[in-house]
């Protein structure tokens, strides 16, 4: 802990190199020593003042404003990032054309001047003798701009926003080698991550690489340069407290339901964590600190040792974060044993929570449990709601979702009593993981069958989760379960579409029946403007065209993230062109499956969030180069099957969606599209046919409709199994692979017998009896009564209670002219309700 | 069915051409309840105004301003539908579409730039390959035009899908950086509209991020609490206890730990918790471990070691629901059992919440709330009534119910097994609610409980069912048509019809027009009954004529009732309805639809009728009518000779069979088919009369003879045992020599008839 406070000392001291004449030197010497040690101290008020009086004489110096930014950053309890954000990249911006100036003003001397700063690398000694003796090349060195963007990146990070900080760090990564080893390791370490959190796992591995062969653990030339190893151990101090917390964000944000399992004892003060953004602030000038107080020397020799091996556990255990995330989980084992061998007792929390994680991963619930309360202590605010994120990750991997909603909740009561305990900074923004545990939770209210409570999660969740697919996907779920809910406001509930309506009108011999057409009552009526989601009562405003826009969203994120963006897609698909005249059918039958569909969807709950990734990049050379190969490419195609499965999911339910709305041109190119998806669920192509049959039939071409559902047929009135069990199965065993050990499944077998998906899915039997249902209702728009009277009584035996077989069974007998079979269907249905009569007729009827 | 799109097209016609300033409102507001007709009738209304507007400014005469606002403000308004894609499309896809057209088109209507676009958009998507390049180039025009001239976009939706739509092509995808540069001019304070955040440029989103954050943050107080409020409100102690198993009830301790998670404990949660013990009173997966790695994570001290419980601990938890809600009022709990979930599987579970609700409360179980009224959820309620009126009465019984069946003589004399039983099906509560759930859908289920009454005491369930109205009476006719013939046949069946009659008129009649339509023995004994109760006329009153002419017949022949005399009244009060029904009666006997000897009997009565009709035509208005009987008496006359001579009654049959010795021969039919005569004792009968010296009985015999090979036709539509009976009659005449000569002959054609029928007919049988 002291050697990080040595670095914070040399907030102070750019200004003295930068300063020609002595006196001024001393002046601004003595100033920046004593802003540093205000800096130390932690006040950040007087820290300021002197800076500000350092400010009067180096008017201008880019540093001179990074450091008060910094310090009155810290001043106002980190309150305003955005501040602080704007300033560091006009010293950025600063920097880089002073050093322009400055490398035009070098140029002649370029090589030496290259060298020197080069060597400068070795230590601050030497920086400082540099900078003494040359001044451009001090200016060089001096308006480096690489610890603003460094600082602007640990910023972005701290604020979730990964994409950005990634943006921030590839420049400086891309051109690592001048900058100097201190703020070269902390980009790195920054970096990986960064790219572990964005679930980028080719770049994770090329970090991981160039981080061990760079500042090669172990037998690496740690030796050669004594200055480097002590600078190295000066900052990895800083670092081994700052680096949990930053992966402590990582983790959670790694996918639905990582557990994050890295929860660190060391950041349980808050204010190391402040380090994060400290120790890269204040490092610029690490190296002269050596030199400006040389009592330093001796305690950071100490700790030299110690540090080298925090850094080799530290990138140990990245690399285990590493292969749990591309799910090589036999290696993650070896390598956390190794980890807690190298760490020999140091930082075993971390290690405990990554093997928690593994545990988790290979689906061993109970024991992930257990390693979770052994590792924590749970009296901390920021730990504790970790804690029971992790508990209800654990509990919803059990499908234990109310239990889940216990814990989930109880974190987010822990995050909300942090936010309001203390004054609002980064801290809090990083600490603070409710977004996160928010999306967790939108996630189990959706399989509890709350779509509004789940979908004003999502909402809130959106700021970090927006660029994924699959966010839009579950909100497109919400919407989708809200309408078979009938939640949906000013419109009908498919439940209650889910029962014929008789109304029983007149007395005696003059009683008739009359059955109300309420299924074919489509839900055209929404008014067109859509926009507010979430209307004034703070209530989503959940729709159908809303579910639309997410899931175009989806769509377009989807398409964005494929590399190879094929031009398979929405558009492409409508190639084929039908000349097509418009009248459309009145029968409702085709309408057969409102529900399947979100159901179907929500099979996807239990897959782990796969961030797609395509751009693989070259390996840089590395010890277990092979194993990571390997991991790599099998997570790419984790991660392209878990695309091709949400692919599927949002096409069916846009196919659906579209249908709803009354749009069948469009529900039929995403049926379309869905039908040409290689290697799809035959679930899902069954789905692609019905849809693609219903949007034919709107379009008044019940011919080619005839083609989609006569796939089918075999022989010329019998109907195949449209799927079978063994699809259910199939889709579990991918659902497995998918994320393979995320599910209970693969590992533990003693699953309830009924297994939940088919309680969401249509069995094989009741698609075929749907399928049989429609055909029957095709057949009756062709007028070939007969036969849709044989396709019907099929349908009937196999889903005796549809109330849409039902219908068109009564339909075709009265065709037929059997009115009291007719009679007899409707006794016999369940889903038949006679009331009394509740429409006004007038006498001639 | 008519064809709505002509109907439709024709009336949008007229509406527009009768389009003036008074009613242009009202005319718009009709075009655009049409478009919600789904796009059917969408798009013909888009095409006929489409026409319209050729049409008009093909004759350019009376350039109407209403008529092109009208049009205008139809199509903007099909524009803003969800479904316009489609029905633009397909309204458009007669014209011939060409840029040109596109642009003249939206000049006429005053099209907004972005309105322009929608309309490009929506081309795009044709399956016409013309249309939808050109819908393109219209669209990549629009959006260059926009961007030079920066105007609003109306809706997001459009804003999603313009920038979707450059983004899906290399070449297009150009515009996308201005169209974004664009759209930061027109609407910079809207477009971090949350569903546009995933596709706007990162600038935008750069900038709209931090504002959000700020907003979060700012918000975040109160904001953030009210989703925590919301999910602890959410959350089910019902479902956490179903998750984690028995292990809840594993002591009270424990069991307050997990039920303290959401309080206070209201009727509504414990009659939840209630119903859910219920469901799962076993087979729960066995999972304790989840139990105690979940008190534990909640920080309570457990023992590691609790005992595996196999089911619930109905103590326990009704203990620790009295510590923890000690004012519970358990009425209130059962009313709250119509509850989305609540199920009774089996017996098991009903027995175990009814043990609770002992537990729980001494009181009488709260009758009412399961059987006052219908519950929304019915499939609950009747899970639940299911295994109530099976149950043994220290279990569950009905005794104190305030609606009870009260059957003081209606039933005398007819004890009733009801003593043992917990008399669930005196309830008239539950017949109701019976009745109700039947008419909502659960027929099936409702007749499979009535199956245990129907068999032990049917005449209680009809009773009862006779004080139950409801809608469709589904159920109270399934039960009467399937009791009424049994208490018409019993010996004390008349007290209970007089109940029915006081109770219930209506379903009387109904099971009594449903009886006559079938044996004859039944009429006669309908006649006796009504006879009895004095209530014979007002029934002859009430039925719908075809019984009651029918049951006029057969009384009259008991001489009852004075046939002509009745249906004189009738005809008079009733003048050309009556008459058709008569008609059509007497087409049926003639066309022999009466199903059995009956038949016979209203043979004799067609010469009455005939009669009565005649003498009565002046009272008729439809000469139609009147043709349509001569016809008719015409047909039946040259089929039946025996009515021949004059058509009044008294002249006797041709073949000289007075009507009493026609009576008598009918009669031991009768007694044969309903059993009472066996086969034997009417073939001696038969023997015995045909050398009886009494001229009577000789007449007898010739007419049943006579009568048996005039029935030869009808057999075909005999019930099988009758058909059985009647062939082994026929067998039996054949083989004893009862029949000689000519009559022989008639018998054995009539066998070699059915000998030539195909094997599967059923006149097969009579040899």
């Amino acid at each position: 802990m002291d050697s990080r406070d040595s670095s914070l000392l040399t907030t102070s001291s750019p200004d003295g190199p930068s300063c020609d004449d002595g006196g001024v030197l001393s002046v601004s010497a003595a100033l920046a020593k004593d802003a540093s040690l205000y800096f130390q101290s932690r006040k950040y008020a007087e820290c300021v003042e002197v800076l500000n009086q350092l400010k009067q004489k180096k008017e201008d110096d880019p540093k001179v404003i990074h450091n008060i930014a910094i310090a009155e950053y810290f001043r106002d309890g980190c309150s305003d990032p955005k501040r602080l954000l704007n300033v560091l990249n006009n010293v950025k911006k600063r920097s880089e054309e002073l050093a322009c100036v400055a490398g035009e003003q070098v140029e002649s001397v370029g090589p030496v001047g290259n060298k020197g700063i080069l060597s400068s690398k070795g230590g601050g000694n030497l920086a400082h003798q540099f900078s003494v003796n040359s001044r451009s090349i001090i200016y060089m060195d001096e308006y480096d701009s690489s610890f603003a963007t460094l600082n602007i990146a640990v910023i972005w990070f701290h604020l979730h926003e990964y994409a950005k900080a990634l943006s921030v760090l590839e420049p400086l990564y891309q051109n690592i080698e001048p900058i100097d080893e201190t703020t070269a390791l902390h980009a790195c370490l920054l970096l990986l991550d960064v790219v572990l959190a964005c679930n980028d796992a080719s770049k994770s591995a090329d970090v991981l690489n160039y981080l061990e062969r760079a500042f090669g653990v172990g037998s690496v030339s740690q030796g050669d340069n004594g200055s480097l190893v002590m600078q190295q151990s000066i900052n990895l101090i800083a670092k081994s407290a700052s680096i949990p917390c930053s992966s402590l964000v990582t983790d959670v944000s790694n996918s639905d339901f990582a557990v994050n399992a890295s929860e660190n004892p060391l950041s349980d003060d808050p204010l190391d964590e402040m380090f994060s953004i400290l120790d890269i602030g204040g490092q610029n000038l690490s190296r002269i600190a050596g030199i400006a107080s040389a009592n330093e020397a001796p305690r950071t020799i100490v700790s030299r040792s110690i540090s080298n091996v925090d850094l080799k556990l530290k990138l140990q255990f990245c690399k285990v974060r590493f292969l749990l995330l591309t799910r090589n989980l036999k290696q993650a084992k070896r390598e956390v044993k190794h980890a807690i061998n190298v760490g020999n007792g140091r930082d075993s929390a971390m290690a405990l929570f990554l093997k928690a994680q593994l545990e988790y991963d290979r689906g061993n619930h109970r024991k992930a449990i257990k390693l979770l309360m052994a590792s924590s202590n749970q009296t901390e605010a920021g730990i504790a709601s970790m804690f029971n994120n992790n508990l209800g990750c654990i509990y919803y991997q059990l499908r234990k979702y109310h239990t889940s909603a216990v814990f989930f909740s109880k974190a987010l009561n822990n995050c909300s009593s942090l936010q309001k305990d203390k004054p609002l900074h980064l801290l809090t923004f990083s600490q603070d993981k409710s977004l996160l545990m928010i999306y967790n939770c939108g996630l189990q209210y959706l399989a509890c069958g709350k779509p509004i409570l789940a979908a004003c999660c999502f909402q809130k969740a959106s700021l970090v989760f927006h660029k994924r697919p699959l966010f839009w996907l579950r909100l497109a779920e919400c919407c989708l379960m809200a309408l078979e809910r009938g939640l949906i406001k000013a419109s009908q509930a498919l439940s209650d579409r889910a029962e014929v309506r008789v109304n029983v009108i007149g007395k005696g011999k003059w009683r008739q029946l009359v059955i109300e057409d309420v299924i074919s009552n489509r839900l055209v009526d929404f008014v067109g403007k859509v926009d507010l989601v979430f209307g004034s009562d703070g209530q989503p405003n959940l729709s159908l065209p809303l579910a639309r826009q997410c899931l175009y969203n989806a769509w377009h994120l989807l398409n964005c993230s494929e590399l190879n963006n094929l031009k398979s897609g929405l558009p492409a698909s409508l190639e084929e062109n039908e000349s097509s005249e418009v009248v459309s059918w009145k029968t409702s039958n085709q309408k057969n499956l409102p529900s399947i569909d979100s159901k179907a969807s929500t099979l996807l709950v239990g897959l782990g969030q796969v961030n797609s990734n395509g751009n693989a990049r070259e390996q840089k050379g590395g010890s277990n180069q092979g194993i990571i190969q390997n991991s790599i490419s099998y997570y790419e195609e984790i991660c392209r099957k878990g695309n091709q499965m949400i692919k599927q999911a949002l096409l069916a339910d846009l196919a659906y969606v579209e249908l709803e709305l009354g749009n069948p041109l469009k529900a039929l190119s995403a049926a379309t599209s869905l039908l040409g998806i290689p290697d799809c669920s035959r679930i899902y192509v069954f789905l692609g046919h019905v849809y693609a049959a219903e949007a034919l039939c709107s379009l008044n071409k019940p011919k080619e409709a005839a083609v989609h559902l006569s796939i089918y047929l075999s022989g010329d009135s019998n109907a195949e199994l449209p799927f079978g069990q063994e699809d259910f199965e199939q889709w579990r065993v991918e659902n497995t692979v998918d994320c393979e050990e995320l599910n209970e499944e693969s590992v533990t077998a003693k699953n309830p017998p009924e297994d939940w998906h088919n309680l969401m899915f249509l069995k094989p039997e009741e698609a075929r009896g749907t399928l049989y249902a429609n055909l029957a209702a095709m057949s009756a728009m062709l007028g070939e009564f007969e036969r849709a009277y044989h396709f019907v009584t099929q349908a009937l035996s196999l889903v005796p209670n549809s109330p849409e077989a039902t219908v068109t069974a009564i339909y075709v007998d009265l065709m037929l002219g059997k009115s009291q079979e007719a009679l007899a269907k409707l006794k016999q249905c369940s889903r038949i309700r006679f009331l009394p009569c509740s429409l006004q007729l007038n006498k001639s009827s | 069915m008519l064809n709505l799109s002509s109907t439709l097209s024709g009336h949008v016609r007229f509406l527009l051409q009768s389009l003036n300033e008074a009613n242009a409102d009202s005319v718009r507001r009709e075009l655009s309840q049409f478009l919600g007709f789904g796009i059917e009738g969408s798009i013909v209304v888009l095409q006929t105004c489409l026409d319209y507007l050729n049409l008009d400014k093909a004759e350019a005469d009376l350039k109407n301003s209403q008529v092109e606002a009208v049009i205008a403000s139809t199509f903007r308004y099909a524009l803003e539908k969800p479904n316009s894609c489609t029905v633009l499309c397909q309204s458009l896809g007669s014209a011939d579409i060409s840029e040109d057209f596109l642009e003249n088109f939206s000049k006429v209507l005053h099209l907004s730039v972005s309105e322009k676009i929608g309309i490009g958009l929506a081309l795009c998507e044709s399956e016409n390959l013309e249309a939808r390049t050109c819908g393109k180039k219209f669209c990549v025009a629009q959006i260059e035009e926009l961007n030079a001239s920066p105007d609003s976009v109306d809706s997001y939706e459009r804003i999603q899908n313009i920038i979707l739509f450059l983004q899906c092509s290399e070449d297009l995808s150009k515009h996308v950086d201005s169209f974004m540069q664009m759209l930061s001019l027109v609407q910079v304070k809207d477009v971090a509209q949350f569903v546009l955040t995933p596709i706007l440029s990162d600038e935008l989103r750069e900038t709209n991020f931090l504002r959000d954050m700020d907003l979060f943050h700012e918000s975040a107080g109160n904001d953030f609490d009210a989703i925590l409020a919301e999910m602890e409100k959410e959350m089910s102690v019902v479902d956490i206890m179903r998750e984690l198993g028995y292990g809840c009830t594993v002591d009270v301790s424990h069991c307050k730990e997990i039920l303290s998670l959401c309080l206070p404990l209201t009727e509504m949660t414990i009659a939840r918790i209630l119903g859910m013990i219920a469901c799962t009173h076993s087979g729960l997966e066995e999972n304790s471990n989840i139990f105690s790695s979940f008190s534990m994570a909640l920080g309570c001290n457990t023992s590691s070691d609790l005992p595996l419980l196999s089911s619930w601990n109905i103590d326990v938890l009704i203990r620790t629901i009295k510590q923890l809600a000690p004012a519970t009022d358990w009425v209130r709990v059962v009313e709250n059992l119509d509850h989305e979930g609540f199920y009774i599987p089996n017996e098991a579970a009903f027995s175990l919440f009814m043990s609770a609700y002992r537990y729980a409360c001494q009181e009488p179980f709260p009758l009412h709330a399961i059987c006052g009224s219908l519950w929304n959820n019915t499939e609950g309620q009747l899970s639940f009534l299911k295994y109530a009126v099976l149950s043994p009465p220290e279990v569950f019984t009905f005794v104190h119910s305030g609606r009870q069946l009260v059957y003081i003589d209606a039933v005398h004399g007819h004890k009733l097994q009801l003593e043992d039983a917990n008399l669930a099906w005196l309830c008239l509560d539950l017949l109701e609610v019976l009745c109700k759930l039947a008419e909502s859908g659960h027929a099936r289920a409702v007749k499979l409980m009535l199956e245990y009454p129907l068999k032990h005491c049917p005449e209680v369930l009809l009773l009862g069912m006779a004080h139950v109205n409801t809608s469709y009476n589904l159920l109270q006719h399934d039960v009467t048509s399937i009791v009424l013939p049994m208490i018409i046949k019993n010996s004390v069946g008349a007290g209970m019809i007089l109940y029915l009659w006081q109770v219930n008129q209506n379903l009387l009649l109904r099971g009594l027009v449903e009886l006559l339509k079938s044996e004859q023995d039944n009429i006669t004994r309908i006649v006796e009954i009504c006879l009895e109760l004095k209530i014979l006329s007002t029934v002859l009153e009430m039925i719908p004529f075809p019984s009651s002419i029918r049951l006029a017949i057969i009384a009259s022949r008991k001489e009852l009732v004075d046939l002509e005399k009745w249906l004189n009244d009738n005809l008079y009060m009733y003048k050309d309805i009556f008459f058709e029904e008569c008609l059509k009666f007497l087409k049926g006997i003639q066309s022999g639809r009466s199903q059995d000897f009956s038949a016979k009997l209203f043979h004799h009565s067609s010469a009455v009728f005939f009669k009565v009709l005649k003498d009565q035509t002046g009272l008729i208005s439809s000469t139609q009518l009147i043709e349509e009987m001569e016809k008719l008496q015409a047909t039946i006359m040259d089929s039946n000779p025996k009515l021949q001579n004059g058509g009044t009654t008294e002249s006797s049959s041709s073949d000289g069979y007075g009507d009493d010795i026609e009576a008598e021969a009918n009669s031991y039919f009768h007694q044969m088919f309903s059993g009472q005569l066996t086969i034997d004792a009417m073939v001696q009968m038969l023997a015995r009369f045909k050398e009886s010296s009494v001229k009577r009985e000789q007449l007898i015999f010739e007419c049943m003879i006579a009568n048996l090979f005039e029935e030869y036709r009808f057999f075909p539509k005999y019930p099988d045992r009758q058909l059985k009976i009647a062939a082994v009659l026929f067998g039996s005449v054949i083989k004893h020599q009862l029949v000689t000569h000519l009559t022989l002959g008639i018998a054995l054609r009539g066998v070699l008839d059915a000998l030539r029928k195909p094997a599967d007919s059923k006149v097969c049988i009579i040899i």
